[in-house]
């Protein structure tokens, strides 16, 4: 059922126009970077894109940092959104179930569908940056936010640590989305929700006055895939961030189960 | 349970949240070999009975046994050998006929993915549809899509086949092909239980069949039975005042229709009976007609909307 799931995702048109999107931004941001000649200072604009302009490596995760705070997350929500819920619509959920299929394997195959999408948009994201940023800003040793030197290789598994860190940072809301997804019928009504989780989160977040409950939000800790770039990396807030991930998924998705394996399907 | 009930219910009820009382304490039976009419108008509950059945809809109380096995919300395994046509098709649009059918099969459990494709193959051949199956489904037609629909339902070879209004859409060509398949399938050992809204229709293929009215059960039984004789006779003849006199002097509970046409109430005594003695007191009688009843008709008497003609 998984294998089934996910060639449908692999099959679906609108995946590969979403990831392409998700890959040409960052493009399109690197070559007026290259063009102008000016990048953002550090501390503004997107996350390591101030070092850009010294060091193609570094592209992929800056290409990340640009759709981090809202074209990932929205691509989450609208494909997350329409797993169960899509199928609602479309009335090809009756015909899974009646298969059968018993309702805790569909939202399993449901769940690793939203976990492959999310994966395949943040490598495929990062490779597109990669080949970009070494076309048009080369390679070079870079230095670390921590002002040490980091050899190409370093720089690689860098990378490559947080770019499965941002994927990773999605997953809580893939899970938000996936629960949505079981509460109506409606794709369109399920991605709202979820996004609607995501901008209120992002919203605490932001407040002098919710400073309590911010280590707890969703998207606290997303943009601390910065730290796998301190030399040495600074491991306090990522683990953090993860952590709060998998409590995200245990939570949304206990409920997305506890609905949809006794709910009356009439769709 | 007897060996040979498919599809049996006991007592089976659905109040939906809001206090809806869908289904009221129906037993259904549907034995092996049948071709099973379920009928009602819209609204009669027979859609929700059927999502019960294939556990899509929990049932607020009562029980179901599907091919022998007790089925509930989270052990749907009985339909795994039951093929599904619920409220029309469905497909992925973007994707063609026979790849959705390959999903389909795949979404199952067992069934070799070896011989999937021939497995696909084969039903796409027998629905008729060998030609535009790599066409996406979106391209369809709406004759085509029920087509498929039965397609998919015809995977795996299921030994019951649950089958909604599968003739909307179809034209008449299709739909009489439809009877001769469905026809076929039982004679090779399918049960065929088959839900609509049109008696008719159902009155020419079916050999059994349940009638719901507002969520009850109020008549099941074989075709054959329920399209019993009612006991009216109706005589055509040139001669109806010398007829209805001789009437007069009979037993027989008597009703003149118009110039030409009398009708005859002779219980269940010989048609020919009364024929022999017409003739005898030379009234021409040009036609004599048992009347049987219609599927509708039995309906509307037993649901208490109508009156016996």
């Amino acid at each position: 059922m998984i294998l089934v799931e996910l060639s449908k995702l692999l099959r679906r048109p609108r995946t590969w126009v979403t990831i392409a999107l998700l890959s040409g931004l960052p493009v399109i941001v690197g070559i007026f970077v290259k063009a102008s000649g000016l990048a953002p200072r550090p501390g503004e604009g997107p996350a390591l894109l101030s070092e850009v302009l010294n060091n193609g490596l570094l592209f992929p995760a800056a290409a990340l940092a640009i759709i981090l705070p809202l074209f990932l997350p929205i691509a989450v929500s609208v494909i997350g959104g329409d797993t169960v819920a899509g199928e609602a619509a479309n009335g090809t959920l009756r015909y899974l179930l009646t298969r059968p299929v018993g309702r805790s394997r569909l939202l399993a195959a449901k769940l690793s569908t939203i976990i492959m999408f999310i994966f395949l948009s943040v490598v495929i994201v990062a490779l597109v940056a990669l080949v970009a940023g070494v076309v048009l800003f080369g390679i070079r040793p870079l230095s670390s936010i921590s002002a040490t030197e980091l050899s190409p290789f370093e720089t690689f598994i860098r990378t490559t640590m947080a770019i499965l860190y941002i994927g990773w940072s999605m997953l809580g809301l893939g899970a938000i989305a996936l629960f949505a997804s079981t509460r109506t019928d409606s794709p369109l009504a399920a991605s709202l929700a979820t996004l609607a989780a995501f901008v209120g989160s992002q919203v605490l977040d932001l407040i002098e006055a919710t400073r309590s409950i911010q280590p707890f939000l969703p998207t606290h800790y997303w943009l601390k895939f910065v730290d796998f770039y301190r030399d040495p990396i600074l491991w306090r807030d990522v683990t953090a961030g993860i952590i709060v991930q998998l409590v995200y998924v245990a939570v949304f998705l206990g409920a997305a189960w506890a609905n949809f394996t006794t709910k009356d399907i009439t769709s | 349970m007897s060996v040979s009930s498919v599809v049996r219910t006991h007592q089976l009820t659905k109040r939906f949240a809001g206090g809806l009382l869908a289904v009221d304490g129906i037993d259904l039976d549907v034995r092996a070999g049948d071709l099973f009419g379920f009928l009602g108008p819209n609204g009669a509950g027979k859609t929700t009975t059927i999502r019960m059945l294939l556990s899509l809809i929990s049932p607020t109380s009562g029980s179901i046994e599907v091919l022998g096995h007790e089925v509930t919300l989270h052990s749907p395994h009985a339909l795994e050998g039951v093929g599904t046509m619920v409220e029309g098709p469905a497909f992925y649009p973007f994707l063609s006929g026979e790849r959705n059918l390959m999903i389909f099969d795949g979404a199952g459990a067992g069934g070799p993915r070896r011989t999937r494709r021939q497995r696909v193959h084969d039903v796409i051949e027998r629905v008729g549809l060998t030609d535009v199956g790599e066409r996406p489904v979106k391209a369809y037609s709406l004759g085509m899509r029920q087509r498929l629909g039965l397609a998919s339902a015809l995977l795996r070879a299921p030994r019951l086949l649950v089958l909604d209004e599968p003739t909307n859409g179809l034209d008449a060509q299709g739909i009489h092909e439809l009877r001769t398949m469905f026809v076929d399938l039982v004679r090779e050992g399918t049960t065929i239980m088959l839900s609509s809204h049109l008696l008719a229709e159902v009155e020419l293929i079916c050999s059994r069949a349940a009638m719901m009215s507002a969520g009850r059960i109020v008549a099941q039984d074989d075709v054959r039975n329920l399209l019993a004789p009612s006991g009216w006779v109706r005589v055509v003849t040139p001669d109806l005042e010398r007829a209805v006199r001789a009437l007069q002097d009979g037993p027989f509970l008597y009703e003149p229709v118009d110039p030409f046409t009398v009708r005859v109430n002779i219980g269940d005594r010989a048609p020919e009976l009364l024929n022999k003695a017409l003739v005898q007191d030379d009234i021409r009688v040009r036609e004599l007609v048992v009347e049987r009843p219609t599927l509708e008709d039995v309906f509307l008497e037993r649901t208490g909307h109508g009156h016996i003609r």
